[in-house]
């Protein structure tokens, strides 16, 4: 049960993420050919930094989940390294119960200010675009990021009780990020 | 409870929740989320909650971060570090230490297209390791100076940490890579000094390579040349006022794909595994700036900035003995923590102390990255030591870390430097007035 939760969330979470980076290329070629236009013809493109903000918001808030996910956000283990595997685990339940927390909060806290925005009508600046496209993936992002802490959670406090590791090795392995490598060497 | 003590009470929380192993970012918006509901109430909090975590991603400036990034990581995979180091090591590699001398050289010359130290070290590691285990280098020079190489790409710009320091402080990125660049390339020339002297007292720690001649130099130069074109892009650019931070990362991270692609190294799954990796490291730094608006939000309202800097002037001592301690203070904290959550953690205290002693932000922060670098290389926690240990089998921590001594005596003499003489941070940034 747990290996196939982890399974799925980890297909989402990267797709998730995929469309986040789909976001950051855009805002990649959005810049470029603002650059190249505005050397051509003086214009560059009408609104370009509005587009580029909601990208940035979309690459932002939808990569924070597989984040969480392949466990790259930035902690330190010096102290919990000399832990017992049931005292690591603990430690990791209360990593992932204030992670649930604080993601949750931001969603929630932000659907409210959204609905507010929506409300009044919030346009960006330039070309206008409605504010709750911007709100989108930040609320995507951080219900999504909570949802992944909730199974992280579980999973430590399976260990914590059990004494060994909710999912089998090789799954586990899946779930680590993969080292920046060149291309001239092995994949 | 006054603003103060509560701020303190919430420090202790925070280095308790870190040493816990919560994620940093989390730690810290957790306890500012407490911190201010504590001292200004729930509807305080509540607003804060809903509008913070989206101004601190929406900036237009903050684009330049992910773009770096994603610079970076597609240089990582475009095979360039490769030419780099062959065309490095066929003018210095004859030397005795002359092949350790031309990794130190091809970071420095990774680090300008790349800025990020993990993945320079990492990059290097494939490239450099192997070669100098095969010309019999010893284990603990090879791998020290892939670990301190690496760090060039924190500090030769462009640096996503010296981005965010210049976000964070309201500092301009072009002026704080400009400053970058001489204590860059300062880093370089001591490094590569220190493995002079090193293999001048031991030579068989590193011995000397075949000579190449002035054809095979020539062939190696003209590899090259994608890189010196993209660095001269996106820097020059950036110095010349062609383009802005922002516009110059998008050019970048471009013209790293399309370096990529014109190599043939860009299949699918490296496109696809590109993106993760953008995204986990993107993720992350976002996460950190989101959980750092927060925490420094309650900061601000606990008062605790000012009352520092009002104690630390009236000790009355000199400013640059306060820097010193300052430097210190890092390096110690530099053993346990990562760059970035360093930096994140105390600026709101130190650059408010920093500026009141009249101190100039740009050369501060030169000085805040290069010493934050050092912890990248400082046991137990330097990440350089571990990505080198996970990329190069059999070699122990004990062997890097007694390779590194040298490198950190580096360190501390150009932090010497980069302190008595400021013009050598500040100089390249007047030119840009």
């Amino acid at each position: 049960m747990q290996e196939r939760l982890n399974r799925y969330l980890l297909i989402v979470t990267r797709w998730c993420a995929w469309t986040g980076m789909a976001f950051l290329l855009g805002a990649m070629a959005i810049t470029a050919a603002d650059i190249a236009l505005r050397k051509i013809d003086g214009q560059g493109i009408f609104g370009a930094v509005d587009l580029v903000q909601l990208m940035i918001m979309g690459a932002a808030y939808l990569s924070i989940p597989h984040g969480f996910m392949t466990r790259s956000h930035v902690s330190v283990s010096v102290v919990v390294d000399h832990f017992s595997r049931r005292g690591a685990a603990l430690s990791n339940v209360l990593a992932a119960v204030l992670a649930t927390g604080f993601m949750f909060a931001i969603a929630w806290f932000g659907y409210e200010q959204a609905a507010m925005q929506a409300e009044y009508g919030d346009v960006s600046l330039t070309l206008g675009l409605p504010k709750t496209y911007y709100w989108t993936p930040l609320l995507v992002g951080s219900s999504l990021s909570a949802l992944v802490c909730v199974h992280l959670a579980l999973q430590a406090a399976f260990e914590a009780v059990s004494g060994r590791s909710a999912l089998t090795p090789s799954a586990a392995e899946v779930a680590r990020p993969s080292p920046s490598h060149d291309g001239e060497g092995e994949p | 409870m006054s603003g103060s003590s509560l701020g303190l009470i919430a420090f202790a929380a925070l280095f308790g929740l870190i040493a816990l192993r919560v994620p940093v970012a989390i730690a810290m918006g957790v306890v500012g989320l407490v911190g201010g509901w504590a001292l200004n109430g729930f509807d305080s909090m509540a607003f804060i909650m809903g509008s913070v975590p989206f101004e601190a991603v929406f900036p237009y400036s903050l684009s330049v971060i992910p773009l770096f990034v994603l610079m970076g990581v597609f240089a990582a995979r475009a095979g360039l570090s490769k030419s780099l180091y062959a065309a490095v090591h066929a003018f210095i590699g004859h030397y005795r230490g002359g092949l350790a001398m031309a990794t130190v050289g091809a970071c420095a010359a990774f680090g300008a297209i790349c800025g990020s130290s993990l993945a320079t070290a990492a990059t290097m590691c494939r490239v450099a390791m192997p070669e100098m285990r095969k010309r019999r280098y010893d284990d603990g020079l090879a791998a020290a100076t892939v670990a301190a190489g690496g760090t060039l790409g924190v500090l030769i710009p462009p640096s996503v940490i010296m981005v965010i320091y210049a976000i964070l402080t309201e500092q301009s990125i072009g002026k704080m890579f400009a400053a970058a660049l001489i204590p860059g390339a300062l880093a370089t020339v001591l490094y590569m000094a220190a493995i002079f002297v090193q293999t001048w007292r031991n030579p068989e720690l590193g011995p000397a390579d075949d000579k190449i001649d002035w054809r095979g130099r020539a062939t190696a130069i003209k590899n090259v040349w994608p890189v010196v074109a993209l660095f001269a892009v996106v820097i020059g650019g950036i110095y010349v006022g062609w383009f802005s931070p922002t516009e110059a990362a998008a050019i970048g991270a471009l013209g790293a794909l399309v370096l990529a692609v014109v190599k043939r190294k860009l299949t699918r799954p490296v496109f696809l595994d590109c993106l993760s990796e953008t995204a986990s490291t993107s993720g992350m730094i976002f996460l950190i700036l989101i959980g750092t608006a927060l925490f420094n939000y309650f900061v601000e309202t606990t008062g605790m900035p000012q009352a520092l800097v009002q104690h630390v002037a009236g000790l009355g001592w000199p400013p640059l003995s306060i820097l010193v301690m300052l430097v210190i203070f890092y390096v110690i904290l530099g053993c346990f923590m990562d760059a970035l959550s360093m930096i994140l953690l105390t600026l709101p205290f130190v650059y408010p102390l920093v500026v009141s002693l009249g101190f100039d932000p740009i050369w501060f922060g030169v000085i805040m990255v290069s010493v934050v670098e050092v912890g990248l290389i400082t046991p137990p926690v330097g990440m350089n030591l571990f990505v080198i240990m996970a990329g190069t089998p059999g070699l122990k921590l004990q062997t890097i870390s007694r390779g590194v001594v040298a490198f950190l005596l580096a360190d501390v003499t150009r932090l010497a430097l980069l302190i008595l003489i400021p013009g050598l941070s500040l100089w390249l940034p007047s030119l840009m007035e």
